[in-house]
């Protein structure tokens, strides 16, 4: 039985759907609230024209499955080979050592290689069918009072450290086993029009058959998109810091704030902009995490408890230099009418707010990165998505029910790659975009409320601008 | 080395005319799916359902299961002659698949088709443990292995060991059962795929429907044009993936570690099929795209994709060996840059010209 904290929300009538892995789900509802929007503004404006190159200069005009590998269209030659290089370390499958090549896999481990998990350098899926791919989802694990993995950090569990590694090498023992089923919360839009939605039920038995005890904190995450990192990792902190509102002082319900979390290389705090909940500083610190926790490859900024490594810091950079070089897709259809609609929806309904759309970039070590006008509609900060999001499992300042803002652009391609397997947010929950709006909570109570009290052209606008971008 | 030939199915493609985004028709028990018609698009994109992705999927298909009734026998009576022809359809098998690798797009991706038939490199430590365990061997444990486990590299190296001089009496009992369990699961793995495009697989509506539904309520491709494009950055991309990472790669580093195919010696053959494959999608869906109104540029299209094969081809057998020595370095950077040629020729020209 797996415990989570919950925090309930005054208003909301969605019982905690994270507390616990029971629960039939009858009867239960999707989150919805009776609560008193405030009038439209009468004209919310619009998000820049320029917004058809997402990524700024470095934009590649390519919308296939296919949208989310291209190098940054204004990098140098040696960029794009030291990009190159870095593909395919990111591509490299690992195996058991010893081994001529790619030695390192485990003995534990989540995936085999980094694109295993990030299918075309997009999503990943919490289960993909029936088929060889299974479940790109992994749980993340804590404790509130353990040895803490880094200063302010979550919390290690004894034997398991932070992430629960269901796979391994043959001749050894994984952590466990990972059990994903699905209950279902009935809703209506305002119109009568009913919908589903689904929350994943996560149990996961330790080897030794015992499940986890009711200390440990748990939180399944699917794979994020790996492209337009590189730029977020380029907006300058001062600029993230100065779209927070930790006190809410203009009063709009939302209240966004920084996670200030550790920075293992300069053993400082620093300004959280990767992961979930936003708990990696820097690109470099976010591989070589995975490399060390999903792959089970030790690294100079990871190693294994001897000190040894497993992959060169020249391996490491390269695939921290792949990421930050990846392209972000040019958005669509901008000045279809539809979409124009739902662009000045999306800023009506306040989703803006925290999907900040245009932001601009500093200075980058990677020159073709520095100063550029983009469009990744984040924030970067933490919000209170609500309880029906909430894990319960804080990271660093962000709370069990805090979330990192994600990026939007490139969203629109998500189902070109997916086709109908295509699922959203932190778990894979939601199987489409309305799905995951009808998710949003907390902060965000007043922006979903207006998606669901919408009429259907609206909320079809609303998702044709998300699909444009 | 025999050559798939991809059979034009446009004519037969009944039943057009539809509208309402796309359908499907079975007629003397070959299935095909239609757009429609009615635009050069939705013929290029029928064309290519029909003519190039789904009879390249058949074959591959029938050819595993020819693979995997070659082991069968291999196994069961072990000789030399039964070596060579498992070996032989192991080979055949590798060329309908190297010749899908421009449409990695779909099924054979969100669902793991393609980790789970083409893993390199092949985890030898861990099945040595395997082979040297009591594990009970089956096609379902296969399946539940880490990809870098099964699939055509695995069933590779235990045909042909390290440099293809393994004899049939070598192959042990525990190797021999480790042989049916992985063919019988590429198998299901091939049957699915094909499933996935043509049935429907997992609860879904066949892919092939999705794909013909492009511009007419499609949300995988939102337009005619998304398709076509699809199409054709598949093409960019194989000859981007040939050039500067399969042959690139060991080449620049002088590696046979890390050459694909190389227990068999079948490397050279595999990117010449990736390049087939791209000119099939090329004269099968594209070239009725761009011969019309530019005759000139669909000559030089085919005339650079006819340089690209043969110049794969001229050079050395084995790749792994010729890429040791610098007496083959002009002759492996001419295929490298005839390679390029048909990826920028199709990214700087026939891309803008097909998209309207």
């Amino acid at each position: 039985m797996i415990l989570r904290r919950c925090i309930a929300l005054i208003g909301i009538t969605l019982l905690c759907g994270a507390c616990g892995s029971g629960g039939s789900g009858g009867g239960e509802s999707a989150p919805s609230s009776d609560i008193e929007l405030p009038p439209l503004a009468s004209d919310p404006g619009e998000i820049s024209s320029a917004r058809v190159r997402q990524g700024g200069d470095t934009t590649f005009p390519d919308r296939t499955t296919l949208a989310f590998e291209n190098v940054i269209a204004n990098a140098s030659p040696s960029d794009t080979n030291k990009h190159f290089e870095g593909d395919a370390n990111f591509a490299a499958q690992f195996v058991t050592p010893p081994a001529t090549f790619n030695g390192g896999l485990g003995p534990r481990f989540n995936s085999n290689s980094c694109d295993g998990c990030h299918t075309k350098n997009g999503r990943g899926q919490p289960v993909a069918g029936d088929g060889p791919r299974g479940s790109q989802a992994l749980l993340r694990i804590s404790t509130l009072d353990g040895e803490p993995e880094a200063p302010g950090g979550v919390g290690i569990v004894p034997g398991l450290g932070t992430q629960f590694q269901d796979h391994a090498v043959q001749g050894s023992t994984p952590e466990g086993t990972l059990d994903i089923q699905w209950e279902t919360l009935n809703g209506s839009y305002r119109d009568g029009t009913a919908y589903e939605l689904r929350r994943p039920i996560v149990r996961a038995t330790l080897s030794d058959g015992n499940e986890l005890g009711p200390e440990v904190l748990t939180s399944l995450r699917v794979p994020p998109p790996v492209f337009g990192v590189g730029l977020l990792e380029a907006i300058p902190d001062s600029t993230i810091l100065a779209l927070a509102d930790p006190n809410d002082t203009n009063n709009d319900g939302i209240s966004g704030r920084p996670n200030m979390v550790w920075d293992v290389v300069k053993n400082i705090r620093a300004l959280g902009r990767f992961g979930r909940k936003g708990n990696r500083p820097n690109l470099l610190q976010q591989s070589a995490s995975a490399y060390r926790n999903d792959i089970g490859v030790t690294n100079s900024i990871f190693p294994d408890e001897d000190g040894s490594t497993e992959i060169t810091d020249t391996v490491l950079k390269s695939v921290e230099f792949y990421v930050q070089t990846i392209a972000v897709p040019s958005a669509t259809g901008v000045s279809n009418p539809t979409v124009k609609k739902g662009e000045k929806l999306f800023l009506a309904f306040n989703c803006a707010q925290c999907h900040t759309p245009e932001l601009v970039t500093g200075a980058h070590p990677i020159r073709a990165l520095s100063n550029q006008k983009i469009f990744p509609y984040t924030d970067l900060l933490i919000h209170d998505m609500g309880p029906g999001l909430a894990d319960g499992r804080p990271d660093f300042q962000a709370d069990g029910s805090e979330w990192k803002t994600p990026p939007l652009w490139g969203i629109g391609v998500t189902s070109t790659i997916l086709s109908n397997t295509a699922t959203f947010l932190h778990d894979g929950r939601a199987r489409s975009l309305e799905e995951a709006i009808l998710w949003h909570g907390g902060e965000a109570d007043i922006s979903r409320e207006r998606f669901r009290r919408a009429e259907l052209s609206d909320r079809e606008a609303l998702i044709a601008f998300l699909r444009s971008l | 080395m025999k050559r798939f030939v991809c059979v034009l199915l446009a004519a037969a493609c009944i039943g057009c005319g539809g509208g309402g985004g796309g359908s499907s028709n079975s007629s003397g028990g070959s299935q095909t799916f239609t757009s429609g018609g009615g635009t050069p698009q939705r013929e290029a994109i029928d064309n290519y359902v029909n003519g190039y992705i789904i009879p390249t999927l058949r074959a591959l298909d029938s050819a595993a299961g020819t693979l995997d009734s070659s082991v069968n026998a291999l196994v069961a009576a072990p000789s030399a002659s039964g070596l060579q022809a498992a070996r032989n359809a192991w080979v055949a098998t590798r060329v309908p698949w190297e010749t899908s690798e421009t449409a990695l797009f779909g099924p054979v991706d969100f669902y793991g088709f393609d980790p789970a038939m083409d893993s390199w490199p092949v985890n030898k430590t861990d099945l040595d443990t395997v082979l040297n365990s009591g594990q009970t061997l089956s096609e379902g444990t296969v399946a539940s292995f880490d990809n870098a486990l099964k699939g055509f590299h695995t069933i590779e190296y235990l045909l042909y060991g390290n440099a293809g001089e393994k004899e049939a009496s070598q192959i042990t009992a525990r190797e021999g059962e480790y042989l049916l369990a992985t063919t019988g699961d590429l198998k299901n793995v091939t049957a699915s795929l094909l499933a996935a495009w043509v049935s429907g697989y997992n609860g879904q509506a066949p892919y092939a429907s999705e794909v013909v539904k492009a511009g007419q309520g499609s949300t995988t491709f939102p337009s005619e044009n998304s398709a076509v494009e699809q199409f054709v950055r598949g093409v960019i991309g194989i000859c981007d993936e040939v050039a500067n990472g399969k042959i690139a790669d060991p080449f620049a580093q002088r590696n046979p570690n890390i050459v694909e195919s190389q227990f068999s010696g079948n490397s050279l053959a595999d990117f010449a099929n990736n390049i087939r494959g791209a000119n099939d999608v090329y004269e099968t869906a594209i070239s009725d795209l761009v011969a019309p109104g530019n005759p000139a540029l669909d000559a030089k299209v085919r005339a650079a994709f006819a340089n690209a094969v043969a110049s794969i081809r001229a050079i050395p057998e084995p790749f792994l060996t010729a890429i040791q020595s610098s007496s083959n370095d002009a002759v492996i950077k001419n295929a490298q840059a005839n390679v390029r040629n048909v990826q920028t020729i199709m990214e700087r020209e026939v891309l803008p010209e097909v998209l309207n």
